[in-house]
Formats: C-alpha cells, sequence, structure tokens
C-alpha cells in the first residue's frame, strides 16, 4: 500500500527522515513510535502528499484514496459536528445524499449520533479526535493515516477509540497510527520505531522485542525513589527509569543473572529478594534505550 | 467582604497550600465547581482529569494568574492569593505551552526570563549555570531554541521557571507532547527537586502511569473534584475485584468475548493484556469466565482504573440527581 525507498526530507538544515526503507502491505495497522522529533510527522505529511521528498522514492500504490487523522484539531471549533462533516463532505466532492447517510453511520458508530448539533469546540479532547476520525472516513478511503490520535485523550474515549480503529482493520482498511502509548502500538499488525529520521526497528512485537539486546530487571517497591538513588552508579547497570508503580534495571550486557544479587545486595533493608526479578522487556524498554543510545 | 473568621486560622505545618471553594465561571459555563483541597509542603502533588476537566483553570487560579468568581488560596506560610504580586513571586509557573522565544539561543531566553523575575549579574550567571547543569542542557546554551527537541525545549523552560528559586512549582501539563523517554526524565528532575531542595509541586497530567509518581494526587472532572489522597488510598477504594490475563494474541476477540458479562463491572485491554474488573461478591464467576482466555491472576489496580472507576461512579451520581427530562414512566 505504501512503499518508502531511501526516503529523505530535510527541511533547511534539519534532516526529518533520513534515507527510511518501509513497506507497509494492504491491510496492515501499522504502529509508528519514536521520540519526539523522530519525523513521524514528515512521514505522515509525505504519505499523505503535503509535502515531497527531498530524495529516495514514497510511492501509495494505485488508486490509495487515503484519509489523514492531523496531530492537531484541524476542524472548524465554531461550527457543529454536522456542518463540519457536510463541509468536508462538499470539500471532497462526496455526493450530500450519501455524505448525510455516511456521516450519519460514522458517527453512531463512535458513539457520537446524539452530538451532531454540538459546537466542535464544545466537545471533550476524546470526542474531537472522533470526530476528525469521522471526518477522515467521509471519502470512503483505503488508507487511514492517524498521526498521535489519542495524545491528551481520557483513558475510557482511548479505549472506545481503539475498538474502533480495530473493527476499520477487520473490515479491511488499511491503517498508520503513530502513538506515544507503548500500549497502543501492542494492538498493531506491525510497528516501526523511528528515531532521529532513521528506521531503528521494524516488524511485529515480538520481533522487535525479540531483538532487544539488554536484560531488564524489575524491581517492585513503595519507594521508587529510595531504589532509584540507591542503584545510581551500580557496576553492570546502566539505566533505571520508573514504570508506572515498577523500576526497570537495565543491564549493561549478558542475561541479567549476573548482575541479579548485586542488584539484590545493594537494596538490601529497602526491597526483599524477591521484589527483585528477572523479566521480558517491553516496547518501553526498547523506547529508552534507543534515546540513551542516541543521547551519548 | 464578608468576614472569614473560621479560614483565617494558620494552615497546619504540614499543608503549604490551600485551595478554598475555588469556582470559576465563564458566562453561563462554570469550568470549576467549589474545589477545596490541600497540598502537602514538600511534595509531589497531581491533579489529574481529562482535557478540559478544569485542570488547567484551577491551577492558573492556584498561581494567581486568573482571578476566581469565588472561593480563595492561601499558602506560603501566611499569604493570600489576593496578595498578587508577593503570592507570585513566590512561585514558578510552566504551562503546557511553553512561552519561549524560538528566534532566541537557550541562554538568551533564560537571561530574558530572569530579568523578568529581577534578576541580573552574577546571581543570574550562577542560576542559568546551575540550572543546566542540573537539568542537563549545558551543551545546548548556545543553540537555537527552535532547533531543540520538545522534550529538550521543555527542560528549558522549567529552568525559566525555576531560575527565581520559588518555593512552589506549577507545571500544567508539562509533558504533553514528549515522549515516553523525555517524559521519565522529566519526573526524575520533579522528584529530585522535591526531595533535594523540599519544593512543593503541583503537577497536572493526564498520564496516568505519570501519576503513580505522585505522592498525593486528585481527580477532577467537570469541574468537580471527585477524589482526593493517596495512590494506594485511592485504589483500596476501588469497588471489585481486578483480574489480568496475559493474551498472546488477538486482544479485541478475546475483549469480545468477556465484554458486558454479568460478574464483570468493567473489561478492557492494555496492550496484550485483558484486564476485568469483577463486580464485589462475582469474583470467582469472573475468574471462570476468563480463565477461557488463559491465566488470570489477581492485578494491583492501576491510577487508570481508579480514574475510570470514579469516573462512572460520578456519572451514576449525576444520572441519580438529574433524571433525564424526557423519561418514559411505563
Amino acid at each position: 500500500m505504501i512503499e518508502a525507498r531511501g526516503l529523505e526530507k530535510r527541511f533547511g538544515a534539519h534532516a526529518a527522515l533520513r534515507g527510511v526503507d518501509l513497506r507497509i502491505a494492504e491491510g496492515e495497522l501499522f504502529a509508528l513510535i519514536g521520540p519526539d522529533g523522530a519525523g513521524k510527522t514528515t512521514f505522515f505529511r509525505l504519505v499523505a502528499g503535503l509535502i515531497t521528498p527531498t530524495a529516495g522514492t514514497l510511492r501509495r500504490a494505485e488508486g490509495a484514496t487515503f484519509g489523514l487523522v492531523p496531530q492537531r484539531f484541524s476542524l472548524y471549533e465554531d461550527l457543529t459536528v454536522d456542518e463540519n462533516l457536510d463541509l468536508r463532505a462538499r470539500l471532497y466532492s462526496v455526493p450530500s445524499a450519501e455524505a448525510r447517510a455516511r456521516a450519519a453511520e460514522l458517527l453512531r458508530r463512535v458513539g457520537m449520533a446524539p452530538f451532531g448539533a454540538r459546537l466542535a469546540g464544545a466537545l471533550s479532547g476524546g470526542m474531537k479526535q472522533k470526530l476528525a476520525l469521522v471526518a477522515a472516513l467521509l471519502t470512503k478511503p483505503r488508507l487511514l493515516l492517524l498521526d498521535e490520535p489519542t495524545t491528551g485523550v481520557d483513558p475510557v474515549s482511548r479505549r472506545e477509540f481503539w475498538l474502533v480503529l480495530n473493527e476499520l482493520h477487520h473490515e479491511g482498511l488499511t491503517i498508520v497510527v503513530s502513538t506515544p502509548y507503548m500500549d497502543e502500538a501492542e494492538y498493531a499488525t506491525r510497528l516501526g520505531f523511528l528515531d532521529e529520521g532513521k528506521l531503528l526497528a521494524v516488524g511485529t512485537r515480538d520481533e522487535v522485542l525479540a531483538a532487544f539486546p539488554r536484560p531488564i530487571l524489575e524491581v517492585l517497591s513503595p519507594d521508587r525513589n529510595g531504589v532509584r538513588r540507591r542503584l545510581a552508579g551500580l557496576d553492570g547497570v546502566d539505566d533505571v527509569s520508573l514504570f508506572g508503580t515498577r523500576l526497570h534495571l537495565r543491564g549493561a550486557a549478558g542475561t541479567g543473572t549476573e548482575i541479579l544479587d548485586s542488584v539484590r545486595a545493594g537494596l538490601t533493608g529497602l526491597v526483599p529478594a524477591d521484589g527483585v526479578r528477572l523479566v521480558p522487556p517491553t516496547l518501553e524498554d526498547v523506547f529508552v534505550l534507543a534515546g540513551d543510545e542516541v543521547e551519548t | 467582604m464578608r468576614a472569614e473568621t473560621s479560614s483565617r486560622a494558620p494552615l497546619p505545618p504540614g499543608v503549604f497550600l490551600r485551595a478554598e471553594g475555588l469556582v470559576k465561571k465563564f458566562g453561563d459555563f462554570v469550568a470549576v465547581n467549589g474545589v477545596t483541597f490541600d497540598v502537602p509542603r514538600g511534595k509531589v502533588f497531581g491533579f489529574l482529569g481529562p482535557n478540559g476537566s478544569g485542570k488547567s483553570t484551577t491551577i492558573r487560579m492556584l498561581a494567581g494568574l486568573l482571578n476566581p468568581t469565588s472561593g480563595t488560596a492561601r499558602g506560603f506560610d501566611g499569604l493570600d492569593v489576593t496578595d498578587t504580586e508577593r503570592w507570585k513571586s513566590r512561585l514558578g509557573y510552566m504551562s503546557q505551552k511553553f512561552s519561549l522565544y524560538l528566534d532566541l539561543t537557550v541562554e538568551e531566553n533564560l537571561r530574558f526570563f530572569g530579568r523578568v523575575y529581577g534578576l541580573a549579574g552574577l546571581r543570574l550567571d550562577e542560576r542559568i549555570r546551575e540550572l543546566s547543569g542540573t537539568l542537563r542542557f549545558e551543551r545546548l546554551k548556545d543553540t537555537l531554541t527552535e532547533s531543540l527537541s520538545t522534550g529538550m525545549r521543555q527542560r528549558v523552560a522549567l529552568a525559566a521557571a525555576l531560575l527565581h528559586e520559588p518555593l512552589l512549582l506549577f507545571l500544567d501539563e508539562p509533558t504533553g507532547g514528549v515522549d515516553p523517554k523525555g517524559r521519565r526524565l522529566f519526573w526524575e528532575l520533579i522528584y529530585d527537586l522535591a526531595a533535594e531542595k523540599g519544593m512543593t509541586v503541583l503537577v497536572t497530567t493526564h498520564y496516568m502511569d505519570e501519576a503513580e509518581q505522585c505522592d498525593e494526587l486528585a481527580f477532577i472532572l467537570n469541574g468537580d473534584l471527585i477524589a482526593h489522597g493517596e495512590p494506594h488510598a485511592l485504589k483500596r477504594g476501588i469497588s471489585g475485584r481486578l483480574l489480568e490475563v496475559d493474551l498472546e494474541s488477538a486482544p479485541f476477540e478475546a475483549l469480545a468475548a468477556v465484554r458486558g458479562a454479568a460478574p464483570l463491572e468493567d473489561a478492557y485491554l492494555f496492550g496484550l493484556r485483558l484486564r476485568v474488573l469483577a463486580r464485589e461478591g462475582r469474583v470467582d464467576d469472573a475468574l471462570s469466565l476468563v480463565s477461557r482466555l488463559g491465566t488470570p491472576a489477581v492485578a494491583e489496580p492501576s491510577l487508570e482504573d481508579v480514574f475510570v472507576d470514579l469516573a462512572r461512579g460520578y456519572a451514576e451520581r449525576k444520572a441519580a440527581a438529574q433524571p433525564p427530562t424526557r423519561m418514559v414512566t411505563t
């Protein structure tokens, strides 16, 4: 559906994308993850044809119509939901009877049927994003591009949004979505990890995790910052990160068994021995490591 | 002005800031609906709620940037928010849209904000040197702010808010648009400020994993304060028991198989994990239901669970208080 070869995009001296090779097949639900400024938005803009590559090529399959949900809400806040959709339909010359039926069906599907007369500016963050999704789907695209659609959205709306994305995926729509939430990236058929304009890893979640080169130890403790301070500078541990209620310690090398004892010893009196264990890496660990490697 | 004898008593020593019945109306719209809570001294206090719930309006009133329609705030050992200039000189404020000048270098920005706060000369040099070290952007001092990543800009904006050594730091969605790595680093810095410098921090966020890092929390929804307390206490308040099943694949199919089942208060996915909240007294039924999908384990609720549970209870109370006008009796 999408094929990028040696894709480069420079803005003046700044290289937003630096040689990206990526194929996304029809019917995929592809997640693009990566730090801020990694080039995710640039990639979406290139796919949407809003900007052109500096070098390399980007091809969309023949007849691959697309809908884009941009990162910033781009509908009219001073128009109602229905007015916004009506305007969008006219812009894309969707016949009005068809547009109206389709808008009603899509609004019902995202749970917004009762809100047609509400001003877009008066919608909650979650509903604004659902409206943007409906607007993107109005033209019956074969490819849906979503640039961080759930950032800042409350947990319940985030769940609802992904239920809809999953349904659309099952109906055969090709979806490319970027997200800062690693739990969402796990719903994708494949994911790509973009950093400083380069695609560092591509594959299924299991493939990406299997390629993670370091051991991870998990520490459970109510005094997470006490643990963090106690372990700073411990040999063989090159990162201590807070993961919600847990801490993840990353080993500099090896399988982790080498440092298990020294970590337990280092935490004597603060964490019982069974509060420290080896765990498989998560996508967040992948993310943190990539960030560290770039910073040095 | 009305005498408020009872509220004039000094705050208890552990309380650094108190919001007292804060209300903000914009025309007919009630953005904040009588919010009262205490922010403990030297702690990280999280103020949580979805976009548009009244978080930023509350924090702006507390920071002396917006006048409340009614109610007040007291803090800083004897000040009142109406004493605006003295109040503001003691606090630092950083918002989700950091107001740095993109066409200035990092150092030029910090010099500008330092002068705004009345710092100059050696004192200002020293503060800039200290903060660029602590916040780890020393090597970028001569870089144009425009070419920094969002995460790095955020650290510079934090430095700008800390130049005048405030006693209380207000952070309004400081990590919006920042990636997980940057967010984690930012939180470590926040914690060190509270733990090492004794600074009190009030931070708003909609990231529930960040909220786990706070010492105390308040939840706001539609302008109403719906809960307030320490994270573990809030988690204990959840009705029902949370069960978790690790799924190998097909998470949405697993969710569809159990969603809406009677023993479950709630069912949702967190990546490839299915989490269900068993209704009180129905834990065994819930266990046998989800056992078909994998091996269930009892899970500790996350703050996301707390939020969803509180939001559900809030919606039910609202519905009970205001029956729909077109309700049909049969």
